[in-house]
């Protein structure tokens, strides 16, 4: 079939999406065997377009395979439990030969057809993966970051580095992990546990102990003063490099707020308000303000959106394009989002799940992050609580407690899905803050600790990195690093080269060379790989 | 004549030289007998205060008695502590999960515990014994409340009904009920005849973030007035004086983390940054007056007379009068201890 032929297919199928499932809905009243149903119609209409007649009708020609797909799934319904899963495991395999070439979207057909339908006008994210080019692209983007920035400058005593029994060492005691020797924090029982598929580093060492520098150093690789333009979250840099596949699917979605300064909040910089993150407003919620999606809803906005396109193209006239660009950008990143449907209904989860990852907004996030990476969405930045949660100058220790509990049990539970599900070789997640805290038990209004760069710790682990690694280390009693210091810059460039892109590459901002890390400074950490 | 609360000129200081910050005070406890003070600090040790000690000059607190560390933990820190009613014992309870029973002997607790059991399921946050020293009862993480043989730390009976963190414990001075309060916002009483849930009081003050901050994790400290009428419950941002036997509230003040009643008089102390002391009229607490709907109105303020107001600075914790009410122990969170003459 020709590339004509495929696009034309990926317009009827938008066109008519929603009239097609409430067909197979009928028939079927059972949402996700629906869903399957009309993904096997797509196949079939894919497989016999060419006897379409493009003079005639779509939808009674639609109709009719969707009559029969509904008749076949019955059938096998009807068949015994071995069939069914003898069935199943033919279209898994099938799926994953024809369709994705990323071996995760093959262990789950239900995930797939879930992706497809975020991809864009239910089916045009399906439609574009049938494309020899997309489907390139698809490989060549199977890579995922979940980013859980712990807010506040966490303290190394109380999450990856304690030293119980030392004056420096607080009231909180050590736990084993299945690390042999590796002792984490009492409160991350499931950290500790999961500490062999993870990397720990225990030797980070900054330089700025700011939260507002801290922060745009830790997010972006770069020092605010260096760079004239704003330099981009990380994240946004990944989303500009290897962008979402699918049609309608956010590159880059930050979930929570970040409400404290506004320096530290790094947004796409100079790439651009394409690159930067769709913002959520934390708690499970998807974007605020958006039209539940439906045909109408998208009608009205695409005819709008010709009109406002017009406009714009006019201003643009005599103009450099780039001022038109990131307004054009952002609004269709709304159309995408309205065609997406659910992606980010979470609501759609188990409710045993919601139990696993603990009632609090971080534990709706991370089931959020999951659904977002499962359905294509390749970047995911999850705030730990808004402001300055881990920021424990004053009265910490109790209160470290739950933070750290309830980070602990998020975050635990959203690796055990992420193992589970097939997602972990592919889905780099790193769980950090902007820097550590003193060993002296000073606080502003004790006890508590403050900020502290020399020596601090963090986590990561997946995307087909070593595992149980623990990088570096502390002295006695965590005043000083004993062995391989890791800068923020070397930290960058191990997670850009993990994703496969080249950490001293350089972007272009004005005509000027603009590396992806600061002064092309760092090298990654080549143990962890 | 009214109550008056004069400044000892002494402070009590403790520090080791471990460059660490200073030794926040927790709590505090007098010794009944002998001319001695214990504080659980932030440390895995207790400070020991001799009362009548000789001062010297220390750079930034002025002239102090210095104290020492005794009852080691090995890790963690001395969450709660109590001297037991006839001066022998005293108990210490850690994050490191233990209860400790140390004995006393020549005005100091011995170097080795004398028995050790693991006694929570996390924190051992708080200890305290019955006052006819027959039993001992701690608190802690697991959201249990136990009561040990004090003589042998032999478990007598736990007692569940708090779903989150306990933070203390208390005894009416004639034993007969148990009070505990916790992060859940609620303080139960305990029937120490048979160790069965006589009721429960809803403080509030506990929101699902729980320990994040103390303004939402319900009950903080708690205090039976001398006659067992009156039970005192310090949260994060408010004190509530409560009728014991019915539960009902009788006066509330915006006070916060921090409650002790006189053994022997009608006064009461209250509060953390900021402590109020009353010479309270018990005659005037009341349950608040109704409205015409019959909805409740806010509890008045404790009636009688605020004797003293002191200022000691953010998180300063540890507030106890003496046994014979003569003096009232205030810690600090620099590592210091002030004392007040009661008169």
């Amino acid at each position: 079939m020709d590339s004509t032929a495929a696009e034309r297919l990926v317009r009827l199928l938008s066109t008519h999406q929603e009239t097609l499932y409430r067909y197979v809905f009928a028939l079927l009243p059972n949402e996700q065997d629906a869903k399957d149903v009309v993904q096997e119609t797509c196949v079939a209409l894919y497989r016999k377009l060419a006897e379409y007649d493009p003079e005639r009708p779509f939808l009674p020609w639609a109709f009719r395979f969707a009559h029969l797909e509904v008749l076949k799934f019955l059938q096998n319904k009807k068949r015994t439990n071995i069939q069914r899963s003898k069935l199943r495991k033919s279209m898994t395999i099938r799926s994953k030969n024809s369709l994705c070439p990323s071996h995760e979207h093959g262990f789950s057909r239900r995930a797939l057809l879930q992706g497809a339908v975020a991809g864009g006008t239910l089916f045009g994210g399906f439609g574009r993966l049938f494309a020899n080019d997309n489907a390139a692209l698809a490989r060549g983007n199977d890579k995922r970051v979940i980013l859980v920035f712990m807010s506040g400058g966490p303290s190394q005593f109380e999450t990856w580095d304690p030293k119980p029994g030392q004056p420096t060492g607080g009231p909180h005691i050590a736990i084993p992990t299945s690390l042999p020797g590796v002792h984490f924090d009492e409160f991350m029982p499931n950290l500790s546990r999961l500490a062999n598929r993870m990397i720990t580093v225990r030797s980070m060492t900054s330089k700025v102990g700011d939260h507002d520098q801290g922060r745009y150093v830790a997010q972006t690789a770069y020092n605010p003063s260096t760079l004239v333009a704003p330099a981009p979250h990380w994240l946004s840099v990944c989303a500009h490099e290897k962008p979402a596949v699918a049609d309608g699917v956010p590159s880059y979605v930050m979930l929570g707020k970040d409400n404290f300064g506004s320096l530290h909040v790094p947004g796409a910089g100079f790439l651009g308000a394409r690159h930067q993150a769709l913002h959520c407003p934390g708690d499970g919620a998807g974007p605020q303000d958006l039209p539940v999606p439906s045909p109408v809803a998208i009608e009205d906005f695409e005819r709008r959106e010709e009109l406002r396109r017009s406009f714009s193209d006019t201003f643009a006239e005599g103009r450099p394009r780039r001022l038109v660009e990131s307004h054009d950008g952002a609004f269709a990143q709304i159309g995408g989002l309205l065609r997406a449907g659910d992606l980010f209904d979470i609501s759609q989860e188990p409710e045993k799940d919601f139990q696993r990852y603990g009632d609090s907004n971080l534990g709706r996030d991370c089931i959020l992050a999951r659904r977002l990476v499962e359905r294509g969405v390749p970047f995911v930045r999850v705030q730990h609580q808004s402001g300055l949660a881990w920021d424990k100058h004053r009265r910490a220790f109790q209160s470290q407690r739950w933070i750290t509990s309830e980070f602990d049990t998020a975050v635990g539970a959203l690796i055990d899905d992420l193992i589970d599900r097939g997602l972990w070789s592919s889905t780099l997640l790193v769980l950090m803050g902007e820097f550590g805290r003193t060993p002296d038990i000073q606080g502003q209004g004790q006890p508590g600790r403050n900020h502290w760069t020399k020596c601090w710790s963090l986590s990561f682990g997946g995307c087909g990195l070593q595992e149980g690694l623990v990088v570096g280390a502390t002295n006695q009693n965590g005043t000083d690093l004993q062995d391989r210091p890791v800068t923020i810059h070397d930290l960058f460039c191990t997670f850009y080269k993990t994703l496969d892109i080249d950490p001293h590459k350089d972007l272009e901002f004005e005509n000027r060379p603009i590396p992806l890390v600061e002064n092309k400074l760092g090298q990654p950490i080549e143990e962890v790989f | 004549m009214a109550a008056k609360l004069t400044k000892v000129e002494k402070t009590f200081f403790v520090d080791d030289g471990e460059k660490r910050g200073p030794m926040t005070m927790l709590r505090v406890r007098f010794h009944p007998r002998e001319s001695r003070l214990v504080a659980s600090c932030a440390d895995r040790r207790v400070a020991l205060f001799d009362l009548a000690g000789e001062t010297q000059e220390v750079k930034g607190h002025g002239k102090c008695v210095l104290g020492e560390l005794v009852c080691p933990h090995e890790i963690g820190w001395v969450r709660g502590l109590d001297v037991h009613p006839d001066g022998n014992w005293l108990a210490t309870g850690g994050s490191d999960r233990t209860l400790r029973l140390w004995s006393w002997q020549d005005g100091r607790p011995a170097e080795q515990p004398t028995r050790e059991v693991q006694a929570h399921e996390g924190w051992v946050e708080a200890v305290t014994f019955s006052p006819n020293g027959k039993w001992l009862a701690t608190a802690g993480f697991d959201a249990a409340v136990k009561i040990w043989n004090a003589a042998d730390l032999k478990l007598v009976q736990t007692l569940s009904g708090h779903e989150r963190y306990v933070d203390d414990v208390v005894f009416t001075s004639d034993g007969k009920f148990l009070i505990s309060g916790g992060e859940d916002g609620r303080a139960i009483v305990w029937e120490t005849s048979s160790w069965q849930r006589s009721q429960t009081i809803e403080f509030g003050d506990a929101n699902n973030q729980y320990g994040q901050t103390p303004k939402h994790s319900g009950v903080h400290r708690l205090a039976v007035s001398r006659d067992g009428r009156w039970l005192g419950i310090a949260g994060g941002r408010k004190l509530e004086i409560h009728d014991l036997q019915s539960g009902e509230i009788v006066s509330s003040e915006k006070l916060n983390m921090q409650v002790a009643f006189h053994p022997a008089a009608d006064l009461l102390a209250a509060g953390e940054s900021e402590v109020k002391v009353w010479s309270f009229d018990a005659a005037k607490f009341a349950p608040p007056a109704k409205d015409k709907n019959g909805k409740p109105q806010s509890p008045k303020g404790i009636p009688g007379d605020a004797i003293a107001t002191i200022k000691r600075g953010e998180w300063s914790l540890g507030l106890q009068f003496s046994a014979s009410g003569s003096q009232v122990a205030l810690g600090k969170a620099n590592g210091t201890v002030e004392l007040y003459d009661v008169s």
